[in-house]
């Protein structure tokens, strides 16, 4: 191995930690140093370098850490306003649901209009057909037309009778006037 | 460890009481981290205040428990650069840490904490000072934190083989600090 990628691995030794095998890995590295007088050196070095940076020890931080007040109304009312966020959602879902899935019907059962959340199964044998309908138009067709007829029929017998009651009242009026000639002479 | 994910999960559910065992726990070692990171008390101090304002605001986003430790020193970790990047802390182009050529500017210590007695951790922290974000970081998280090569990997995200790199080439940069600050020879 070269003296480069055996450095690069110091840190294994320096620390102990070598990957598993652990041995095989520090054996390379140990015999290279027991060879190599740089590597050996520098890696004397580095185990110097590391006890003297154990010389800056730990200490107690200056202050506690406070959390701002303000921090913690906004962390509890997070909960909230996502709750609130979450029903408006829910709300306009349900909304966008039920109008995407509103229904106008007009079948054999008649006319509806319905609005569902989730779409429904329909039969098809609940609509018209094209005949049916085409034979529905005409029964309604000829429905309206037989009701004119019948108006019509009403409205001519009404000016008949009309005419008859007037027909009845000019000869009693020509017999009365008959029978004052009649008397006069 | 399990106290805590306890804790982060009681935290999750609703109980704001659980949040002060998890500071309690924890707040030591981040300032002591980010004092390490950014070589200030007072920035320190203020780094713990901010990563756990972020853990309280941004907790019920963590989905798995038991990486509180991994998440929590990422945020930590953010927040030092973040610190490091402002204009108090701003790097003077320092150059590549191992060149360990003379004069190579570490970063800007705040006068206050400047003195005139070489003291042990003013020099770690100036041979730290003169680091990359990323090997910096390693040797911190590793020398003092007390992390795992894993852990380490899994802070930095990043494979094992890098973490091992990082931290050599860290080791190295602190060493070569060192020799030129005159304390190794």
């Amino acid at each position: 191995m070269q003296c480069d990628e055996i450095r690069e691995r110091f840190a294994e030794l320096l620390y102990e930690e070598g990957e598993a095998p652990a041995a095989n890995a520090d054996i390379d590295i140990l015999d290279h140093l027991q060879t190599c007088l740089a590597c050996r050196r520098e890696f004397e070095e580095l185990k110097q370098t590391r006890e003297y940076l154990q010389a800056w020890k730990d200490e107690p931080p200056l202050r506690s850490v406070r959390i701002p007040r303000h921090e913690i109304h906004l962390n509890r009312r997070n909960g909230w306003v996502y709750a609130r966020y979450a029903a408006i959602a829910a709300m306009a879902l349900i909304c966008i649901l039920a109008l995407a899935d509103t229904e106008l019907t007009w079948n054999k059962s008649g006319f509806s209009i319905s609005t569902h959340i989730f779409p429904r199964n329909t039969s098809d044998h609940n609509y018209y057909t094209k005949t049916e309908v085409r034979d529905v138009m005409k029964l309604a067709l000829d429905d309206s037309e037989f009701r004119m007829n019948e108006v019509n029929y009403l409205m001519l017998q009404k000016a008949l009778a009309t005419v008859e009651q007037d027909r009845l009242m000019d000869l009693q009026l020509v017999r009365s006037q008959a029978a004052q000639n009649r008397n006069r002479n | 460890m399990i106290e805590t994910e306890e804790a982060v999960r009681k935290f999750v559910e609703g109980e704001e009481e659980a949040f002060g065992p998890i500071v309690r726990h924890w707040e030591r070692k981040i300032y002591n981290l980010a004092w390490r990171m950014v070589g200030n008390r007072e920035d320190a101090q203020d780094i713990v205040q901010e990563t756990f304002l972020s853990v309280f605001k941004s907790i019920k986003s963590l989905r798995d428990p038991g990486s509180f430790s991994t998440w929590l020193y990422r945020i930590a970790l953010n927040h030092c650069r973040a610190r490091r990047r402002s204009a108090r802390f701003l790097l003077i182009d320092s150059g590549p840490d191992q060149a360990g050529d003379e004069g190579s500017p570490l970063f800007r210590i705040p006068a206050e904490e400047r003195g005139d007695s070489v003291e042990i951790r003013d020099i770690i922290q100036k041979a730290l000072a003169g680091l990359s974000e990323e090997h910096r970081s390693a040797v911190v998280l590793k020398e003092y934190v007390g992390l795992s090569l894993e852990e380490l990997a899994n802070v930095m995200d990043c494979p094992l083989s890098t973490a091992k790199s990082r931290l050599y080439h860290g080791l190295r940069g602190v060493q070569r600090n060192l020799k030129r600050l005159g304390i190794i020879k």
